[in-house]
């Protein structure tokens, strides 16, 4: 394989670049901006899209879409909150488990009833943004010293739910590269038929995704619920393409067997940094999702001219 | 107890009969081979010993116990494993996790050790004689004739207890083939049943015991090496004895203003310098090792990819800017190589696919005329005899050589001039080649100006009015008249060989 | 035809409906359902020329809204002032579909991806336009007004546009050679161009017709009500999504017709309209939509796995 040229390794680390040069026109431009207080805040919003981002990386890995993360994160958040009577550890470990279980009614019906799964996703996504209004119509307050504490606290300027994903993300890489699964799943992404022959269960591989992703959702939800001390039916509309276009942005593709999740929390950096910044700087919303929408195809067609050279 | 044993084996597809009854044996540590036409079945009954396609009738036994129809997963365990002519490869993944990957079955840990599988890869390629692969190389950079020897390690390294092999040396050089043959001798001495299916029957004859030939789906007759010679296999894989006419086409034709030229052309990557004329009513041989540019020749010329330099001339025409479209209206036509993947839309049906390249024919004011674009189609298949059940069956679902000749239907639609034919019999059996030959010269001798690619020199002799032999983007020789024969033309090419 | 099962769904619906509710069978309901069909459909015509192709498209949704803000906006009056403000807004539309077309087209970027920054990007001008608020016009104008609400011989004159569209697009998909050369590079792109086809183009082609596609619903939306809410007219464009995929329309590309698009439309107004009909609160529809939708797909791939 020939050498790389300067541009291609540049395009190589072009997000922990752009993070670089956009720490930096902040910092410029907005005085406060490096204080350690605005870090903590920018790192206390990561985790709730970040932790989705997990389970939606792996499932774009096999090659597939999860589009109804939103609706999971809404309701694992309303569920938490209706069974805190119940108990701390209860109510958040059922929601988990509510998550994962409708990840495994995707993954059933996109693997073993091979229906696509944008639409199948999308479908899903529906019937749970319907629930969630079933379970509360509106904004739902709560009471939970240990979830709010660990939901907004830090350890210096790192907040607890970012270190824990952190440490998720560290974990979940490693498992991609360095374990039976990890390898499976590329290989499902890369080629379904091949990986069958070669003795991988890719129905169980793919059920298996899925189920991962609706647990890293609901975590979601009990995270976001945990900072805001609400959970809200109307949570969730954005997460599904926002966490698309972190992990787009990180250098995951679509078509799958490529990408991970370090990519992923970089992307996620990007895009919370992009949007913090520019929220300080009072940008518009509607600017900032313009802006986003151009970087996304303006490194589109930067990466599409690299590999051109091929 | 056979080791592996095959009773009343049958298969369907879609309306055609891929296998036939077909009743075989196979010894313990032999080689054997498997040869035939095509519709014959040889790739179909691979398939299904090694579980991709599943049987409609019949049994398969291994080692006495019933494996028909089981799944390529619990034949991988007890010992079955498989290589085939589309790579299965995965393009994602490393050299060192492609031939592994497979062994991942067995491998109930949960962490894998990918340092170790790298140095066990390294191994395994240097012994093999391709120690200049690395392990860690995406397989996507590699080319063709490096996945397929990563195909056949993939397919070695299983703990195998019988391997088989579907055309394994087709997009290997001569070196590579070479390697393979040492492989296999190797694992002979290890016990290891080898299933070697192949159209060459030169290979066959080197390396096996035992030869089984099929025709029509239905096993002929199994020969020992002994008894075997390339003549006795052709006659039972045909039916009847053929006389290869091996004189080329005599008859001198007027050259009058060639119908093609080509000057200087030169792609600045795998083609340097390249010029020749074509004229019709000839057809115009271009041969050469593999790799030495002669598929890319063709794609400068139907505009495929651009040229670096030189010049393209049709009917005394200079044409500039060359796309597709404009080679095609200029009555130039390429028939690519990999008819599935270039040649046709496989999900589409068979009057879709022929008359794409000439809509026109088909159009009454504007608007397609389904009736006539059927009724042509229909003369199309028919001329070309193309084995089909229905227009509205999709291409996918036609035997190799019907699939060929449909892609020829699609070509002759657009009623070129000069015909560029890229390996037009590759992975055809004997009976369809004969028709294809006769098809081409007919073709010629309506008027066309005829440029055949391909990498069988015998074809090349027996067709072709004049040969180009090239070599590393150049002409090394051009051949006429007596001189077409398969002495001159290869030693021609060796030197290239020898010169590297 | 492999919608045979969606058609039955619908014949079922119907059946089922009619005893379920009174004022189902009547011409009344039936006139309102398929006049708000209308955005829809445009959007789910324009998308099966994108599926066919190949290719993919996010941004109709974002083209919708940016159209029907700008003319009840503009508000305009009188033919000409009208006719102007039609062909803006067609070319509006044919420049963001032209963007569209030839990222994807020319430049051979991912439509997903692409199509995704379109959606925020228009997006974005919409909310420059309407800055998010709602948009209106104090007094309506008498030809949006005559689109919006009127009738032509009974018939809304919504659904005789999006009718005679359909029996266009109909016509085009099935008889032209343009759809026949869409088809097959949607089938393979490497194929097409070894046949001679300008698959670029082509490819290019679908984006910006499905642009004009989505600027004429967001016209006839604009039209409906001199109150647009961006904020409720972002859904169109899953609905011709899943109206597609329903309708079984091949998402990998070189396969589906127009009729197949239609019985996702109208399945998926039905559902709507049903559920209305029933009065079913609007957490339940969405269950339920999201369920019948879940249904028809799974039984969809049911019968094409009986036919392969």
């Amino acid at each position: 394989m020939r050498e790389k040229t300067i541009l291609e390794r540049i395009y190589d680390f072009r997000i922990p670049l752009l993070i670089v040069l956009l720490v930096i026109a902040f910092s410029i431009i907005s005085s406060d901006f490096l204080s350690l207080r605005t870090v903590n805040t920018l790192l206390l919003l990561l985790p709730a899209n970040g932790v989705v981002a997990l389970g939606v990386t792996m499932v774009m890995i096999i090659g597939e879409l999860d589009l109804s993360v939103g609706g999971v994160v809404a309701l694992s958040g309303l569920m938490m909150v209706k069974l805190l009577p119940l108990g701390t550890a209860v109510a958040v470990v059922v929601s988990l488990a509510a998550g994962g279980f409708i990840g495994l009614v995707n993954g059933v019906i996109i693997n073993k009833l091979k229906v696509n799964s944008l639409i199948t996703t999308i479908a899903v996504g529906f019937i749970l943004s319907g629930f969630s209004l079933v379970f509360s119509e509106g904004t739902v307050f709560y009471e939970n010293k240990v979830l709010t504490g660990f939901g907004n606290r830090s350890l210096w300027i790192f907040p607890y739910t970012t270190l824990l994903y952190f440490i998720m993300t560290l974990l979940i890489q490693y498992v991609l590269q360095r374990s039976t699964f990890g390898i499976k799943l590329y290989a499902v992404g890369g080629s379904r038929i091949s990986s069958d022959y070669s003795g991988i269960n890719v129905t169980r591989m793919g059920i298996v995704v899925f189920i991962l992703s609706g647990l890293f959702a609901g975590l979601g939800g009990v995270l976001l619920a945990a900072r805001l001390s609400t959970a809200s039916p109307l949570r969730g509309s954005e997460t599904a393409i926002v966490v698309i276009t972190a992990i787009l942005l990180g250098g995951t593709t679509l078509g799958g067997g490529y990408g991970d999740v370090v990519k992923s929390l970089l992307g996620i950096l990007l895009l919370s940094l992009l949007t913090k910044g520019l929220t300080q700087l009072e940008v518009p919303a509607y600017y900032q999702s313009m802006i986003i929408g151009v970087i996304l195809i303006f490194l589109l067609y930067v990466g599409s001219r690299l590999s051109r050279r091929e | 107890m056979e080791f592996v044993k095959v009773e009343g084996l049958t298969k369907r597809f879609g309306g055609v009969l891929a296998l036939d009854d077909v009743d075989l044996s196979i010894d313990r540590g032999e080689v054997h081979s498997i040869v035939g036409e095509n519709g014959a079945g040889k790739s179909t009954f691979i398939k299904i010993l090694s579980g991709i396609v599943k049987a409609d009738g019949g049994e398969v036994y291994f080692e006495g116990g019933r494996i028909t129809n089981a799944h390529p997963n619990r034949l991988f365990e007890i010992g079955i494993s498989a290589s085939f002519q589309e790579t299965s490869l995965f393009d994602n993944l490393t050299v060192s996790e492609n031939i592994f990957i497979g062994e991942l079955y067995h491998h109930r840990e949960f962490r894998v050790n990918w340092r170790t599988a790298s140095g066990r890869a390294r191994e395994m390629l240097a012994d093999f004689g391709v120690g200049d692969i690395d392990p860690q190389e995406p397989v996507a950079h590699l080319s063709t004739e490096m996945k397929q020897i990563v195909e056949i390690l993939k397919a070695v390294k299983v703990n195998a207890k019988l391997i088989c092999l579907d055309e394994p040396t087709a997009p290997l050089t001569s070196r590579g083939t070479g390697l393979l043959f040492q492989l296999l001798g190797e694992l002979k001495k290890k016990g290891i049943t080898i299933i070697y299916v192949s159209h060459n029957l030169n290979e066959v004859l080197q390396i096996s015991d035992r030869i089984t030939v099929l025709r029509d789906g239905r096993k002929v007759d199994t020969v020992e090496r002994k008894d075997a010679g390339e003549s006795v296999l052709h006659d039972l894989m045909i039916g009847r004895s053929i006389e290869r006419a091996r004189k080329p086409r005599k008859g001198r034709v007027e050259y009058g203003r060639p119908a093609l030229r080509v000057e200087g052309l030169s792609d600045g990557d795998k083609v340097m310098d390249i010029s020749f004329e074509a004229y019709r009513e000839e057809i115009l041989g271009l041969t050469g090792l593999v790799g030495a540019g002669r598929s890319e020749v063709a794609w400068m010329i139907f505009g495929l990819t651009a040229r670096r330099s030189g010049e393209v001339w049709v009917g005394g025409r200079r044409i500039e800017h060359l796309t597709p479209d404009a080679a095609i209206r200029a009555g130039i036509y390429y028939l690519p190589e990999d008819r599935r993947v270039m040649g046709l839309f496989l999900n589409q049906n068979l009057y879709i696919n022929t008359t794409i390249s000439k809509l026109e024919k088909v159009k009454k004011r504007l608007v397609l005329d389904f009736k006539r674009e059927k009724a042509l189609s229909e003369e199309t298949m028919s001329r070309l005899g193309v084995k089909y059940a229905s227009l509205n069956q999709i291409a996918l679902n036609l035997s190799g050589g019907n699939q060929q000749k449909l892609m020829f239907g699609k070509c002759l639609f657009a009623e070129p001039e000069i015909l560029i034919l890229d390996e037009p019999t590759k992975g055809i059996d004997v009976g369809s080649k004969e028709e294809i030959y006769g098809l081409i010269r007919s073709l010629a001798h309506e008027g066309m100006a005829v440029v055949l690619i391909s990498s069988e020199v015998e074809e090349i002799c027996l067709l072709s009015d004049r040969v180009i032999v090239m070599g590393n983007g150049r002409t090394l020789g051009t051949f006429e008249g007596e001189h077409i024969n398969e002495r001159e033309i290869t030693s021609c090419y060796l030197q290239t060989a020898r010169s590297k | 035809m492999r919608a045979y099962t969606i058609w039955i769904f619908l014949a079922l619906l119907v059946l089922v409906m009619s005893f379920l509710s009174p004022n189902f069978l009547t011409s009344q309901n039936f006139t309102t359902v398929l006049k708000n069909l209308a955005p829809t459909a445009l959007l789910a015509f324009g998308l099966t020329l994108v599926f066919l192709g190949g290719g993919f498209d996010l941004s109709q949704g974002a083209t919708l809204i940016l159209s029907a803000t700008l003319i009840a906006s503009i508000n305009p009056e009188g033919a000409i002032f009208f006719t102007l403000t039609v062909l803006l807004i067609f070319f509006i539309a044919f420049c963001i579909g032209s963007f569209n077309g030839y990222l994807i087209g020319m430049h051979r970027l991912n439509s997903f991806i692409v199509t995704l920054g379109t959606r925020s990007i228009v997006g974005g001008f919409v909310f420059i336009h309407a800055a998010g608020m709602v948009v209106s016009a104090a007094i309506q104008s008498p030809i949006l007004e005559y689109i919006g609400l009127d009738r032509f011989l009974g018939i809304p004159v919504q659904t005789i546009i999006w009718v005679v569209i359909a029996v266009l697009c109909w016509f085009v998909v099935k008889y032209s050679p343009y759809a026949r050369k869409i088809a097959v590079v949607g089938s393979s792109v490497r194929v097409g161009k070894f046949s001679g086809l300008k698959v670029e183009g082509l490819q290019m082609s679908t984006y910006v017709f499905n642009g004009l596609l989505a600027g004429l619903a967001g016209i006839l939306i604009g039209c409906q009500t001199s109150h647009i809410a961006p904020a409720l007219v972002w859904h169109y464009d899953f609905d011709a999504i899943t109206a597609c995929a329903v309708g079984g329309i091949s998402l990998s590309g070189g396969k589906g017709t127009i009729i197949d698009t239609l019985s996702g439309v109208l399945l998926l107004g039905f559902i709507n309209n049903s559920m209305i009909m029933i009065g079913v609160p609007y957490k339940w529809q969405l269950i339920l939509k999201g369920l019948v939708l879940l249904m028809a797909i799974i039984a969809d791939m049911q019968s094409k796995k009986s036919y392969a």
